[in-house]
């Protein structure tokens, strides 16, 4: 029956009902992730009586959401990018902190190993220069590691950085399986507690953040959750259960961190790890971070291996050939069998070539007289030979006497930019001397000098594979006497020890004479018979700077590198190369930046509350229920009318 | 257009923000002074910057190198003209002992002053430096190069090297001078016959010593040629040195003009346009201003206030 007072009843509820909608907007006007709301209001079923519908009031059918599932997935999407480059950034601008702090620079230590091997060399019997020299290769050796060491902590930071975050993506993984579950309860998404659904939400926008995921809504407002950017990557979240997500580091290489997610039992390597703050680190991780540490290494690597190359071919103050200046021994750690031979190892980084970081291992056969340097993953992978063995970017170099069977494991150890090092230590161990001598005979008649053009280590002939075998450098300081002919042109090489004749040769004017790796010319006509020395140095002369001078000319030498130019070129490179990567990921960042306002722009423009628009609903509502109220006193009225006819 | 709560706060903070971190980064330039503050903010010119900050740091060195042959060849240069004239006194005790009414005991005082002045000259030659390096010895400068014998013959010990010194890329210049080639041998012509041949300097003059020891007269004038040789010698020999120092003050120039270019170049690279730095920070700042002002304004606004 239409009833004037069940009416007003009914909207007074309604808007006391809309009333407590608005006032719910208000009041989570700033809390995240909550979507507005909407009382929906129907009219109810209207009575026939006598032929005429007569309305019979309104009612609050439910409370509606204001969502938009389109541009919720828009949001999530454009925001995983978006944390994705995030990440790359600050991991890019840290290493670019890192590298432009003056006080790191690894060219300027560079420039001033190089200045105080100068002042050597201007005044070599000094003993403070030369300590100044041995203090400059310290603090050079001591740059590089200390680069090494914090590129090391952004290493770890970094790999913690994304453990942490995987837990964060576990927890909310969890959640949204235990909503999923208290969703379950319903089978329509419509009698769901919008709270739960705003929730729920919330969950996969923070997942998102974290790791690009995508959302599959069921029908009753649960969702599955798989990884990447398609509904048919691994789950994540399905139903009632999610997944946990592990990080380790890869066995083969402990540099590279590998997200594996629990399916059940068995745990899989995730593919598609596509955006997301995660996927940004790990993409550092890979690209800017490692790219950086190999340039660096290549740099430590030539560096020693040019310097040693230089330092000992030169003479030291004892007058024995210089030992090598620095080391890069720690990037492999070398552990010997039971041996009962007392052969010792030495490895050496190979200049210019990729150190591959295989486990080796290394043995002696007596039945062929071999060492055999083998990959221990891989045994078809070795190399033979008896004093120098060069494989996977590494030169293992042998000393002492092999027994049959002795054997030595390698295992890849550290970084050259880390285990760069000082080895020499004492200022008479500098090879400030160059390693031969020449001079003219008194009895020449013309008074041309001979001039020494240079001197290299002298090529591997077949007497030097042998165990044992002399320092081939030895050669270079065979005592030998250049002797022209009657006719000034040819000449013969005459071993001084044993006097006999070892080649001879033709001369022409300008041209150089080479021999057991030394490189002479002429400043003058050669007259008859005349003759001139080369001497191999073996005491020290306190003034003798050549070697330092060949040492010295590595610094601006253009062709030590395989892509060319000088240590400061190439370091500059690789910080210019960093600077051009961080610029790059600032302009995809901004630009991704525009999409997510946009995307947030239009969340906002659909679910989130506008103050005005509420107070506007807050006023409408209460005059709606103002006059419902006026309805139930008309009715009370038009009833005591009634009661008062008498 | 549906302005939402959320909304205006979110792009009014933003936008603030924004316009902070400008205002910052300028700020920062200004009390810095460089207009790099890291290689990306242009990363070609950080590049060119740091080559151009090692090729001072290397050319500064050659300066100091420079500088280091000139001071050795100051050094060289006092004991070689110290040389050249104990050689021409040694000439003139010579021309006047060859005089005829000199007796015999007078040639043998002037024979002891001559010997002095001998040890006077090997005491040149074994003169050092100021790191206590002898700078005649080739390169065993820590050994004495003469070495006089209790006969009176002085022999070379050193090595016949030049110690040679980096001055610029790829060019070394010698520093060092061996005592065999400015107190050793002496190309002399025989006036009379023409025939040129190789004397040693002490020997010769030892020579001259000995005449006057001897009172032998004939050979004292035998000597005087030689002896004039020797100074001849030793005059050119001052010469080379002082056109060598003529070449390291060219370089010295040359190097200092380069190391005054290349800080141009580093100022012009690297600093701050101090005026355009500042009228962009007031700019940035009065764009700043206007926001945080309108944004106050509007959030000021809502029709909450007129609801009573």
């Amino acid at each position: 029956m239409a009833d004037l007072l069940s009416t007003g009843i009914s909207g007074v509820r309604t808007y006391q009902r809309a009333l407590a909608t608005v006032g719910n907007n208000i009041a989570n006007v700033d809390t995240d992730g909550y979507s507005r709301q909407r009382l929906d209001i129907a009219d109810k079923t209207s009575v026939n009586e006598g032929g005429l519908n007569i309305g019979n009031g309104s009612t609050a059918v439910r409370v509606q959401r204001n969502y938009d599932s389109f541009v919720a997935e828009n949001l999530r999407s454009s925001q995983s990018q978006l944390s994705k480059h995030q990440s790359t950034l600050s991991y890019v601008t840290q290493l670019e902190n890192l590298l432009a702090d003056k006080q790191l620079s690894l060219s300027s230590a560079v420039d001033g190993f190089f200045s105080a091997v100068q002042e050597v060399s201007v005044s070599p019997s000094s003993g403070s220069a030369r300590q100044n020299m041995l203090n400059l290769a310290q603090t050079t050796a001591a740059q590089f590691n200390t680069v090494g060491a914090q590129l090391t902590r952004v290493e770890q930071t970094s790999y913690n950085d994304i453990k942490g975050k995987v837990n964060e993506l576990n927890q909310f993984a969890s959640q949204l399986a235990n909503i999923n579950s208290s969703l379950n309860k319903s089978s329509n998404i419509n009698n769901q507690p919008n709270q739960l659904l705003d929730l729920r939400d919330n969950l996969i926008q923070g997942m998102s953040k974290l790791l690009r995921v995508v959302a599959v809504e069921r029908a009753n407002g649960s969702v599955d959750v798989h990884i990447g950017d398609v509904p048919s990557g691994q789950y994540l979240v399905q139903s009632n259960k999610s997944n946990m997500v592990t990080i380790g580091r890869s066995a083969t290489n402990p540099e590279e961190a590998v997200l594996m997610a629990k399916v059940g039992s068995s745990s899989q390597a995730l593919n598609q790890l596509v955006g997301g703050s995660v996927a940004g680190i790990l993409e550092f991780r890979s690209n800017a971070l490692t790219s950086l540490r190999n340039e660096l290494d290549a740099l430590a690597q030539v560096f020693v291996g040019e310097v040693n190359a230089a330092h000992t071919l030169g003479i030291d103050a004892q007058g024995q050939f210089g030992g090598d200046l620095f080391s890069l021994a720690n990037i492999y750690e070398v552990t010997p069998g039971t041996n009962a031979g007392t052969a010792a190892v030495t490895v050496s980084a190979v200049p210019n070539a990729t150190i591959d970081k295989l486990a080796m291992t290394l043995s002696y056969s007596s039945s062929d007289g071999f060492y055999t340097l083998a990959n221990a993953a891989d045994a078809t992978q070795f190399v033979t030979g008896t004093s120098e063995l060069a494989l996977g970017g590494i030169k293992v170099t042998l000393s002492g006497v092999p027994q049959d069977g002795d054997s030595f494991s390698l295992a890849s150890n550290k970084r050259p930019i880390d285990a760069l090092q000082v080895l020499v230590t004492k200022r008479q161990e500098i090879a400030a001397g160059g390693p031969v001598s020449v001079t003219h005979s008194n009895t020449n008649t013309s008074a041309t000098r001979i001039v020494l053009e240079g001197y290299s280590k002298p090529a591997a002939t077949a007497a030097n594979t042998a165990i044992g075998a002399p320092d081939r450098r030895d050669e270079l300081r065979q005592n030998i006497d250049i002797e022209f002919a009657a006719n000034a042109t040819s000449y013969d090489l005459k071993d001084v020890a044993t006097g006999n004749v070892i080649t001879s040769g033709t001369y022409t004017p300008g041209s150089t004479i080479e021999h057991n790796g030394w490189k002479v010319s002429f400043n003058g006509t050669i007259n008859a018979n005349d003759s001139f020395t080369v001497r191999g140095n073996t005491s020290y002369q306190a003034g003798d700077n050549r070697n330092l001078l060949s040492v010295i000319s590595l610094q601006g030498n253009k062709n030590i590198f395989n892509d060319g130019g000088n240590f400061t070129e190439v370091y500059t490179d690789t910080i210019s190369n960093l600077g051009s990567s961080l610029v790059q990921s600032a302009v995809s960042r901004d630009a991704q930046q525009i999409i997510v306002d946009q995307a947030q722009a239009k969340r906002d423009e659909t679910s989130a509350v506008s103050l005005d628009e509420e107070a506007a609903n807050l006023l409408r509502f209460q005059q709606a229920y103002q006059a419902s109220a006026q309805i139930i006193s008309t009715a009370n009225k038009l009833f005591d009318t009634i009661l008062g006819i008498q | 257009m549906r302005v939402t709560q959320a909304g205006f706060y979110n792009q009014g903070t933003k936008q603030m923000a924004e316009q902070q971190s400008k205002v910052f980064e300028t700020q920062a330039q200004l009390s810095s002074g460089k207009k790099l503050l890291r290689p990306s903010d242009d990363p070609a010119l950080a590049a060119s910057l740091n080559n151009l900050k090692s090729q001072i740091t290397v050319n500064q060195r050659y300066l100091t190198n420079l500088g280091r042959v000139g001071d050795t060849l100051k050094m060289q240069e006092v004991s070689v003209s110290g040389a050249v004239g104990i050689v021409s006194s040694i000439t003139e005790l010579s021309v006047q002992g060859a005089n005829g009414t000199y007796s015999a005991a007078d040639r043998k005082n002037i024979a002891i002053e001559l010997k002095g002045l001998i040890s006077s000259l090997v005491d040149l030659g074994n003169m050092r430096d100021t790191n206590g390096a002898f700078l005649f010895s080739g390169y065993s400068q820590n050994q004495a190069p003469f070495v006089e014998s209790a006969s009176g013959v002085v022999s070379y010990t050193g090595t016949p090297d030049y110690q040679q010194v980096m001055v610029d890329e790829g060019r070394s210049m010698n520093i060092g001078m061996p005592g065999s080639d400015v107190f050793g041998s002496v190309q002399h012509v025989n006036i009379t016959t023409g025939v040129s041949s190789s004397i040693e300097l002490f020997a010769t003059l030892e020579l001259m010593h000995q005449a006057f020891l001897d009172n032998d007269i004939d050979a004292i004038k035998d000597n005087l040629d030689k002896v004039s040789s020797v100074h001849e010698h030793l005059v050119v020999q001052q010469s080379a040195i002082g056109s060598r120092m003529n070449r390291v003050e060219t370089l010295t120039n040359a190097t200092e003009d380069r190391d005054y270019t290349y800080k141009i170049l580093q100022s012009s690279m690297e600093d701050l346009d101090y005026v355009e730095a500042a009228s962009r920070l007031k700019n940035q700042s009065l764009a700043l201003q206007a926001g945080q002002q309108t944004f106050a304004q509007l959030s000021g606004l809502s029709l909450f206030k007129y609801i009573n």
